[in-house]
């Protein structure tokens, strides 16, 4: 046989992500499984005897009885039941040696399975620090199953595995049936005396207990600092998105625009060039400019994750966010959508509770992404008198503030109402390893981040490209034979559409041009300001001069309770087009995104409408 | 049995045994039981979430499980401190 797959499991912070990078290099791919929204992590590797493995990287678990659609697939994949999934011919089951109890009771019911099973006990390491002495001999007798040492972020023991698993392979007689039984209570003390008995036969030093964890922990979980630190890491993950990113998306818009001019000068005039440089370019260019936020953000998320910390931050949140009926693992989901809706949705797959799982979908796009930055920025811009408030803040980042925390309660009234009406339940269970801490591995974090950086510019680009190819025919056609761009916005199918919908519109103040800029603003917000700059026919050559002149424009053209109208409006509004093809898809109901979209759109329309009729009586 | 009490009971620095996991629900039993939480198992409770006490954090089994006081409503232990 020269080519194998082989499945990893093993319950969460056991490093089996470690063990996979370790195994594949550089060599992975994050793919989807046909039909389900649970995506899955392959990897190839090739042994020193030239056999080819594949390597699929299963979501974390600590048995095999499924509980959230991620369990699922790990139990499918394992038994063959997935048809799309290559089948695998060994598990090997990673543990984290300096907490075996739990991973020891999932390898013995993976045992049951029939296949060749190999435990990698990883963090040996660790393990010996701690004083920790196995006997691995008496461990592979007992469990009747080959142990492999491994410590996965040095890369030792890699080879040694590898090798077994191909006399595994060698060994196994194939097409043996496959058999599984839902474990009982009463399966399960089984195993854990079992496990019992053979941690008396294969240890012969215990290990010390975390001194380094607990000690951390006093301060990390004290009653008054835990909320403190909490504070403190979220400003500076915050600070670091909206901050240290920015050098580096000016460096992609000045990129982007120089593409666009050097493609303009290679085409010269006509639409074959429009489409590429005003639709396409522009297009793709608007997304791919958040892109220094999103990796600034992960790379946070992720060496928290690594650390050990984000599980004790979904401890700490879990009773605030239960008081809206969410669960504390949507804290991250959350945290995500800060920079995007779009990795925060798929995040919210960790939540093994459906209901608490769509209540989190449904409120992501609620939290303030950063593509809102760049209208709340022009609006306020135009509209809010830079004066000082009690003579130390400014008026326009007290307006910018509000905007941003007026999201989260709104987000958690909703998540409330629905979590007493359509997704009423039992309220879910909160169970949690809070693993040791470690130091973070570069290495680790890297991959991690290269593969959630691909995820994002092949969704986020895909359904980019195709909207604004298909807004810039709609706002580029009918041609009509004028030389204003006033004039040729308003007779476009766009402009057309924006006029229709105005009546609809106009209690909340606006008038034709923002309804037209509104259609584009669905594929993309920000693309909005590039669309008003449009309808206002504002000659720019550069952004801040667009930014300037335009809320020069828009502060002659629209009154203030427009202004704050449209900020209002952006506050919930259901955005954009790339955000809802990923609840389809996460959620797999079209109904649910139907419901969301109006839900949110009635928000944003009443909102608005309030707003708007108030400021024009007081102001 | 004169000290079974429920697990959702207890504070930080309390050391118990388990004595009884309620499995009438078995699906929620059975997470709690891979977890760690099996009868004859010593446990000790860790922490608490600044607000309202709960979740709670408990040593069990080498590894330390935090989980809603409601999920510690099936768990019965008996306390070590008063013995």
């Amino acid at each position: 046989m020269s080519s194998a797959t082989i499945a990893l499991a093993g319950s969460p912070n056991c490093g089996k992500t470690a063990l996979f990078n370790a195994l594949t290099g550089g060599h992975q791919k994050v793919a989807n499984y046909p039909g389900v929204t649970v995506e899955h992590k392959e990897g190839f590797v090739t042994t020193a005897s030239g056999m080819k493995v594949s390597i699929l990287d299963l979501p974390g678990t600590y048995s095999l009885t499924p509980r959230s659609a991620d369990e699922q697939v790990t139990l499918d994949v394992l038994l063959h039941r997935q048809t799309s999934a290559p089948k695998p011919d060994v598990i090997v089951c990673v543990a984290d040696a300096t907490n075996l109890e739990r991973s020891l009771n999932l390898v013995l019911e993976l045992r049951a399975i029939g296949k060749p099973v190999v435990f990698a006990l990883n963090m040996m390491d660790l393990a010996k620090k701690r004083g920790l002495e196995l006997d691995l001999v008496a461990l592979e007798k007992e469990i009747l199953i080959p142990v492999i040492p491994t410590v996965a972020v040095r890369k030792e023991g890699i080879p040694e595995l590898l090798a077994q698993v191909e006399k595994s392979i060698a060994a196994h007689a194939p097409d043996k049936p496959l058999t599984y039984r839902e474990a009982s209570p009463a399966d399960i003390r089984a195993r854990y005396q079992e496990v019992d008995r053979i941690l008396r036969k294969v240890t012969r030093a215990s290990k010390s207990p975390a001194t380094m964890t607990q000690k951390i922990d006093r301060i990390a979980l004290h009653p008054v600092f835990a909320p403190l630190i909490l504070v403190l890491m979220l400003a500076i993950v915050f600070q670091a998105v909206f901050s240290w990113a920015e050098p580096f998306m000016g460096l992609i818009e000045t990129g982007t625009e120089l593409l666009g001019a050097a493609v303009s000068t290679l085409l010269g005039p006509g639409w074959v060039r429009d489409l590429i440089v005003d639709g396409m370019i522009a297009g793709v260019g608007s997304v791919v400019v958040f892109l220094p936020q999103i990796i600034f953000l992960f790379f946070f998320i992720l060496l928290l994750e690594d650390t050990g910390y984000m599980a004790r931050a979904a401890f700490i949140m879990d009773r605030i966010m239960r008081t809206s009926g969410l669960h504390g693992r949507a804290f991250i989901p959350l945290l995500s959508s800060y920079a995007c809706a779009i990795p925060g949705i798929m995040a919210a797959r960790t939540i093994d509770n459906p209901r608490d799982r769509l209540a989190t979908i449904f409120i992501a796009p609620l939290m303030t992404c950063s593509a809102r930055l760049p209208v709340y920025s022009l609006l306020i811009a135009a509209f809010i008198p830079n004066t000082h408030v009690w003579g130390f803040f400014r008026l326009q980042g007290l307006v910018m503030l509000g905007l941003y925390t007026l999201s989260i309660p709104s987000a958690l009234l909703i998540a409330f109402v629905l979590k007493k009406t359509a997704l009423k339940g039992p309220d879910a269970s909160f169970l949690l390893e809070l693993p040791t801490y470690k130091m973070p591995n570069w290495r680790n974090l890297f991959f991690g981040l290269r593969s959630r950086v691909k995820v994002f510019l092949a969704r986020a680009g895909k359904l980019i490209l195709f909207a604004s190819v298909l807004i810039w025919i709609l706002s580029s056609f009918p041609k009509v034979d004028s030389d204003s761009a006033v004039s040729q916005v308003r007779q476009s199918y766009a402009g057309q559409i924006g006029s229709a919908i105005q009546p609809v519109l106009a209690p909340l103040g606006f008038d034709w041009r923002i309804a037209t800029g509104l259609i584009p603003g669905f594929a993309a917000r920000e693309v909005m300001v590039g669309a008003l700059g449009t309808v206002f026919a504002v000659e720019a050559n550069s952004e801040e001069e667009l930014e300037q002149s335009l809320s020069t424009r828009l502060s002659s053209a629209w009154t203030l309770p427009t202004a704050l109208s449209l900020l209002i409006w952006y506050v919930f509004s259901p955005q954009c087009l790339a955000t809802f093809a990923v609840v389809r898809r996460e959620t797999a109901s079209w109904k649910w995104t139907a419901i969301m979209f109006m839900t949110l759109l009635l928000m944003a329309y009443l909102a608005a409408l309030v707003t708007y009729q108030i400021s024009s009586v007081l102001l | 049995m004169s000290h079974e009490r429920k697990l959702s009971t207890l504070r930080p620095g309390t050391k118990a045994i388990i004595t009884r996991v309620d499995t009438s629900d078995s699906g929620q039993a059975n997470r709690l039981l891979e977890m760690g939480f099996i009868e004859g198992s010593p446990i000790e409770v860790a922490h608490e979430c600044p607000w309202g006490k709960d979740p709670f954090a408990v040593h069990v089994r080498g590894g330390l499980i935090a989980l809603r006081r409601s999920d510690a409503e099936l768990i019965f232990i008996e306390d070590q401190n008063h013995e």
